[in-house]
Formats: structure tokens, sequence, C-alpha cells
């Protein structure tokens, strides 16, 4: 992992004295709320319904677990007992003080933590595969790059202010973790036909209220070339991404009104002037770099899976959870563990202050002291021992955070939605948490397979509903919540967006809607094997939609 | 009866507030002042605005009055006024939050 040196380190604490600044100038009324917003926000401080909302950065996701107890102490001391990792495998919280806040901010800095470039239109958090580093189908770990990235775009003075928001993802594997077809820049690690490792090149993804698939724009960039491509993209969309429309302003309404092949010639163009400048990385510097993130001593006297036969055989909760939250790791004798922090009870993503302790203990004790956020907001171990999977399930247990669902229905992206967000339309977490009970207690329900459900309480798709197996868009339909419900979607390397299936639902019709989807798709599909997804691109949305629209009079009279 | 209040959150602590009839700010919506005459808003607004300090860029909100009750029209003014129904129904967050919530609360509401 990244350390910080003697200039990071002078870096953020001088910007959380900076701050402390900045908001006794606000309360002392030196300064307008005008004059001070700009200044918050670059600092990660929202101003959401009924509270500020503090974004810390979390750097593609990574924590030590000292720094997973200092979120659960800042949790205890500035806010409310919990802390809510996000999409972009962030955290936030949603009550900080705003007089708090500087005091906040230098605690993270003694952890070698921040909330720079949390907003604002910058370059945002770099976000990568959970499984980075230890993923059994990964070519090279990305954080190396991730890191570097970070750096470089960090306090940019160039990109300081883009016409938008600029979100970068990594990934290393072949399995899309990180959701690279749906970031303004998408980095994939690849081989090319002379055994040389670089990079392919996607831009223009993302969702909002216009949702678009990314496009290739280089098949192999050289690893030397990371910062100098990147570079050229960054100015070919400051200069002619559109600044007179907010919502128009995002990299993809640039690729898409250029064309990817027009796009990709610009940025070649531009390139080609910059390449030779300061911005090749060499060797050393990759070398460098690598030496943060190399595999830590592993236990070369380890069991396999022999040593979990027993409670595998005898215990079937434990296998259950064995099989969706256990993933494959590229050492022999460990597994990456996934605690799903989508229980039904906390909205999906939050943790409690005890529950982060403990957390914490258990990587610790178990792990390397390792942990890492997921874009669907749950929290990986990424170094268990085989042999003490077990005891690791018991811990998870303990805390609410070992239910079966990782990758399956119950474990819903949400975003905050109408019960904090300025921006919402409606509620998210009360849906989520809904629709979770609803299929976590049920036997047949809850063993769908891969599936996965994303709401969003507004068009700005926070919570990622254009990308779920099904996706739910919460609505303001006369004043009154309802829920359109879209399928077809994924984040995954068969990226693709979900179409709307009809028209919106009420809010006591929509977990039903869901149910008659899943159970519709039981029905249908070839077999066992056969994934929701793959059902769904055979059939087409008729058979759903005749499922959950067929007695229409029928809901509207309920 | 629809009349419009003047709303607004607090500066040092984010929380939702009301302009009453005596110049201040209340944390109840049953506080506010209201009105439906357009120039006694502006008025009210304007003075609103010169408490930056104290409050984040003040706003009118249409809400209900109803057998002298003010209440709001909208679910996102209700949970404005409320806090997360999430909250509200305690869940899994368990008393110590509860605690904590309702310290924070009265800890936001110290004096400049």
């Amino acid at each position: 992992m990244y350390r910080y040196d003697a200039l990071d380190k002078e870096i953020v604490l001088q910007r959380a004295a900076q701050f402390r600044d900045q908001v006794r100038r606000r309360l002392s009324g030196e300064i307008t709320e005008d004059e001070f917003k700009p200044l918050r926000l670059q600092n990660g401080l929202y101003m959401q319904l009924h509270s500020y909302m503090l974004r810390v950065a979390i750097p593609y996701g990574c924590l030590t677990s000292a720094q997973v107890r200092h979120l659960a102490h800042v949790a205890r001391k500035y806010d409310r007992g919990y802390a809510h990792f996000t999409t972009r495998q962030n955290v936030q919280y949603n009550w900080p003080k705003l007089h708090e806040v500087p005091d906040l901010l230098e605690g993270l800095a003694h952890v070698e933590m921040h909330a720079i470039q949390t907003s604002g239109n910058c370059v945002r958090n770099i976000s990568s595969d959970p499984f980075a580093g230890v993923a059994a189908d990964e070519l090279e770990d990305p954080r190396p790059y991730c890191e570097i990235l970070r750096q470089y775009s960090t306090f940019h003075p160039e990109f300081a202010n883009l016409p938008r928001k600029f979100k970068i993802a990594i990934t290393g594997a072949a399995d899309d973790r990180a959701a690279i077809a749906f970031h303004d820049i998408g980095i994939r690690l690849v081989e090319n036909l002379h055994g040389e490792r670089g990079f392919e090149i996607w831009v223009g993804g993302g969702q909002g209220r216009t949702p678009m698939v990314a496009e290739r724009i280089r098949e192999f960039l050289p690893k030397s070339e990371l910062l100098s491509y990147t570079e050229a993209i960054l100015r070919i969309y400051n200069r002619y991404g559109r600044r007179d429309n907010k919502y128009k302003a995002r990299i993809k309404i640039l690729v898409g009104s250029l064309g990817a092949d027009a796009f990709r010639d610009q940025v070649e163009a531009e390139w080609d002037l910059i390449r030779s400048e300061n911005l090749q990385l060499d060797d050393a510097e990759l070398a460098r770099m690598a030496t943060f993130f190399e595999p830590p001593a592993y236990d070369a006297e380890v069991s396999g899976v022999e040593a979990i036969e027993a409670p595998l055989l005898m215990d079937p909760d434990f296998r259950r959870w064995y099989d969706t939250n256990v993933f494959e790791h590229r050492q022999p004798g460990y597994a990456i563990v996934v605690a799903s922090l989508k229980n039904g009870e906390l909205p999906p993503g939050d943790a409690t202050a005890p529950q982060l302790d403990a957390f914490a203990d258990l990587a610790d004790q178990y792990a390397l002291g390792r942990v890492v956020v997921t874009h669907r907001q749950n929290l990986v171990i990424p170094d268990v021992r085989i042999q003490d999977l077990h005891a690791v399930w018991t811990g998870l247990k303990a805390l609410g955070w070992a239910v079966p669902n990782v990758n399956q229905l119950s474990d819903i992206i949400a975003c905050p939605g109408l019960d904090y967000c300025s921006l919402a339309n409606a509620r998210s977490i009360d849906v989520a948490q809904m629709i979770s009970q609803r299929f976590n207690n049920d036997p047949e329900l809850s063993a769908l397979g891969d599936l996965t459900l994303n709401i969003s309480g507004c068009i700005n798709a926070c919570g990622h509903h254009h990308v779920g197996h099904i996706g739910i868009l919460g609505i303001n339909k006369m004043g009154v919540e309802a829920y359109q419900l879209m399928l077809g979607g994924s984040s995954a390397t068969d990226a693709s967006l979900g179409k709307f299936l009809g028209r919106a639902l009420d809010k006591s019709q929509i977990v039903e809607a869901v149910e008659r989807v899943a159970r519709c798709y039981l029905q249908i599909r070839r077999d066992a094997d056969e994934r929701f997804l793959d059902t769904y691109r055979r059939v087409g949305p008729d058979p759903f939609k005749a499922a959950v629209y067929s007695d229409d009079t029928q809901w509207r009279a309920a | 009866m629809k009349v419009r209040v003047v709303t607004a959150n607090r500066t040092l602590s984010g929380a939702v507030v009301y302009f009453t009839e005596a110049g201040d700010w209340s944390p109840h919506l049953t506080d506010a002042f209201w009105s439906t005459d357009k120039d006694v808003l502006a008025e009210r607004l304007a003075a609103a605005g010169t408490q930056q300090a104290l409050v984040c860029d003040p706003y009118l909100l249409l809400v209900e009055y109803d057998d002298e009750t003010l209440s709001p029209r909208t679910k996102r003014e209700q949970i404005r006024a409320d806090g997360p129904e999430t909250m509200l129904e305690g869940l899994g967050y368990g008393q110590s939050f509860l605690r904590a919530a309702q310290g924070l609360e009265e800890a936001a509401h110290v004096s400049l």
C-alpha cells in the first residue's frame, strides 16, 4: 500500500489548516455562503437536505485496519456513530458540524487520509478492482498505476476547473469488477502480441441522465505513456467540453457528438505534441511505485480447502456463504472474502463504529490488516487463509455482515436518496431494505444466482440503476414518489445499459414487481446455470413485461 | 390553504430551520412566520438574507396551513422537516445511535 512521504503529509496538513481558516471566516460572517461554497466543495463538504455531508477519499478503495479504526473514531466523535461507503469506493459522513470539520480533516491527515478532490469539476478518486493485487484472473496489479494517476491528478493546476467532474477507473483483470465502461476514462491492463504489457484505453462512458457505454480509442498504450495519453485526453476535454450546459458537460457528450474516431484523432494529435515532454514514466519510477504494492509475506505452510471440509459439509449456512462471498485468490491457500453490508437492516453501505472496529480486528487477526471498499458498497478482506475462513465467517456473522448474497439480488447498490440527498426525487434506502428483507427471507428467491439490483433516487444515477441487471429509478410523479423498473444493464465485462420495462410503479408495487420479474426468470430460464442477464438477453423484455403488467388494472385498484 | 414560509439550513450544523415572526430561527415548521402576501414575503426573505452567518441560502417554501397548523406539502419537505425516515425508525443503528443523534442535535445549537 502506498505510504505518504514527508511532502504528502505536509500537503494534507496544510490543506486542513487552510480549511480551518476558511471555516472561521465563514462562521464570523467575513465571507458569504456563495464565497464559501466552492471552498468547502474542494474539501468534499456538501450541504444535503438536513445537514452537511463530508466525502472522504479512499484511493482505489484501499484501507489499512488502522484507517478503518480511524473511520470508526470519526463516526463516533463527529457523526452519529456510522459511516457510509459509496459507489466510488469512498466513505461519507452524513452529520458533520461545520466548526468540527477542520479537526476532523486534521485527524484524517494523521492517518494519511483526506477529502481532497472528492467533489468539484476535477479528477475524482481513481477507482479500481476491489480484488486488485490478489485476483486469480489478474494480468497485473493495477494499483501502482492508480497511484501514479492519483498523484498526477491531485492539485493539477490545468485540470482543477474541468467542464465537469472526471472519473477514471483501472482494472488489471479479465473480469471487469471496476466498471471501466462507465467511466470518463476506463483503463484495462493488457498484453500485446509481442508479450508487452500496456493499457487499453476507453473513453466517454458514464451514467446520469445521458447514460453511455465507453468507446475504446486505443487498443494498446505503452506503460510509459500513461500520463502523456491521459493528459492528451484531459486537454481535449478541457478545451472542447461544453461549459454552457451542466447536463451536457461530461466527456461522454463530447465523445458522442464528435464520434469516437474523430475524438481519437484529436487526442492522438494532441498526444503527438506533448508526448516528448516531461510526462514519460520510466522503468525506475514504475518499479518504485510497484514496491508499495508488493505482495505481503504469505504463509507458505497453509492448508487448502481440505482444512474446512468438515464445516463445509456440516454447516449449510457456512457452505452457502462460502459459495457466494468467498472468491479465488492468486496465492494458493488463501481466499478473498467479501463482507456484505446488505443485511436489510442498515441502509446499503452503512457501517456503525462498532462494526468498523470489529472488522478491523478481524482483518488484523486473520488477514494482514488490509481492507478494500467495493463499488457495490461492500468491504473486502483480501488475504484470508482458507483454513481461517470459518473463523472469519463466525466473526462476520456477529457483525451481521455474513449474509450470503454477494452479486445476488439483495446485494443492492442504493444511493442515499430522498432521505438525505437534496437532488433526489424519491427514497432509495427503504426500497432497498424492503426488497432485501423480502428476498433474504425466501429460500427460493434468495438463491437466484448472479443478479444485481441497483437503485437511484433520481436521474443522476448515483445508485447505478442503468447498469443493474435490474435497475430501479425513483421519480417524482405529481409530488408522489414513483419508481421505474429497468432490465438488462451490466457494469461488468459484458457492459450494457438497462431498458425501461414500462410505466412507473407506485411505492407499494415495487417489491412485488421485482418479485414478479424474479419468478418469471425462474420459470423461463433454460437451466439453473443461465444467469438472469443471459435469460433477459435471450428472450427480451416481453415475458417480464407481461409478468409485471398483465393484471395492471388490479394493481391500480390496489 | 397554501402559504409561504422562509426556510434555510443552519450554517453551523446544516440543520433545517424556519424563520419566525420575531426574526430568529426555529427547527420547527410550526413556529414559522407565514404569509400569502408577496411583498411581505419578499421583505421577510430579504431580512433572512442578512443573517448569512447563521444560515445558508434562505428561500421561500410553499406549505399547507390548516387548522392553525403548518405542514409540508411534499415528501421532500416532510423529510427535510423530520429527518431521514430510516433514522426515525432506528433500524439497526441501536440506542447508541439515537443517543448520539440527540446529543449532536443539542450541540448543534451552541451560540456563536
